[in-house]
């Protein structure tokens, strides 16, 4: 009886996960102790922090991919995206927010990748949170120094004859990666190719999935 | 390394000898979450009270040691509230008495109802 009377399983036979709570740290009281005090002097309201976290939440990589599924799909808005990805964006209906956005096409000889070696810029408004090792030391530090190993670390290998070109963000300034089309995606509509774009896709680190796994 | 432009900011980490790119995704918590809400919120037309211009310059001066020993989220958060104090809009005093309003109410809690 394998399941019966044991403290540390459920009744289905599952462990119980151990409670998670612990003392707040000291920077979680803060947190509290400055979202009260300005809630209190009336700077903002809980309601307004709540509607914040549901926008910021909102946001994520499919409203990237959308963007390059259309520019590989629209040839007007592949230029429009290029000239000023800031606009193009916008009249999708993205909120980008004031900063500059500049799309970088990945083409057959020449290979971008992104990286904010001063802080952790990022086109957060279309794309949603910078995965952690964006904002890592080690990937600010060694991207602008040794790409083409950075790269390779991420499982992106290309070939001597490929440009690479290392692109640094600035508070006002930020990048997205139009990855290369994959091939064998003739005649596919804009929603099944953004099914194949990648976070990382966007970011340089990364290739869109193969068509053959999608 | 200095140049002609003086000495090199402590987060100007380019080109820096550094180790593995740690491969791991962190959940964002949700107390980081309020941070960046309320920076947000800060920033936004309305208020204009504290930009992220104005967090950066708090993270990129408030000394290396802070800079290098607190995680993203609680650099920002120690920026955002330099900022607030400066411009007058908390004081030192109203967070310490808050805090310690906070570690009250919140260790209190262990004794059974």
């Amino acid at each position: 009886m394998p399941h019966d009377h044991h403290d540390h399983m459920s009744p289905s036979g599952h462990p119980y996960r151990p409670d998670d709570d612990h003392p707040l740290t000291y920077w979680q009281q803060m947190e509290i102790a400055v979202r009260e005090l300005l809630i209190e002097k009336g700077v903002t309201t809980a309601q307004e922090i709540s509607a914040q976290i549901d926008a910021m939440d909102a946001r994520n990589p499919a409203q990237g991919a959308a963007v390059v599924a259309r520019a590989w799909t629209d040839p007007a808005f592949r230029a429009d995206l290029l000239q000023d990805a800031s606009a193009a964006t916008r009249e999708m209906g993205f909120d980008i927010g004031p900063m500059r956005l500049i799309a970088l096409e990945n083409t057959a000889d020449e290979h971008n990748v992104v990286v904010c070696t001063l802080c952790s810029c990022y086109p957060r408004n279309l794309l949603g949170l910078p995965p952690d090792w964006y904002k890592s030391r080690a990937y600010r530090s060694r991207t602008v120094k040794e790409p083409r190993k950075v790269l390779a670390e991420f499982g992106v290998t290309l070939p001597d004859t490929t440009t690479v070109r290392v692109h640094d963000s600035t508070a006002d300034m930020r990048y997205v990666v139009i990855p290369a089309r994959p091939a064998g995606t003739e005649g596919w509509s804009a929603d099944a190719l953004a099914a194949l774009v990648t976070r990382d896709s966007m970011i340089g680190t990364g290739l869109p999935k193969s068509p053959d796994t999608a | 390394m200095e140049n002609d432009k003086g000495p090199k900011g402590y987060h100007d980490v380019g080109g820096d000898p550094a180790g593995d790119i740690p491969m791991v995704d962190l959940p964002w918590l949700h107390w980081e979450k309020q941070v960046e809400a309320i920076r947000g919120l800060l920033g936004d037309g309305t208020r204009r009270i504290v930009s992220l211009d104005e967090v950066r310059r708090g993270f990129e001066s408030f000394g290396v040691e802070k800079y290098n020993t607190l995680s993203f989220y609680r650099r920002r958060l120690a920026a955002m509230t330099d900022v607030l104090i400066e411009k007058g809009i908390v004081s030192r005093a109203e967070l310490d008495e808050a805090i310690e309003a906070g570690t009250l109410r919140w260790t209190d809690v262990d004794t059974p109802p």
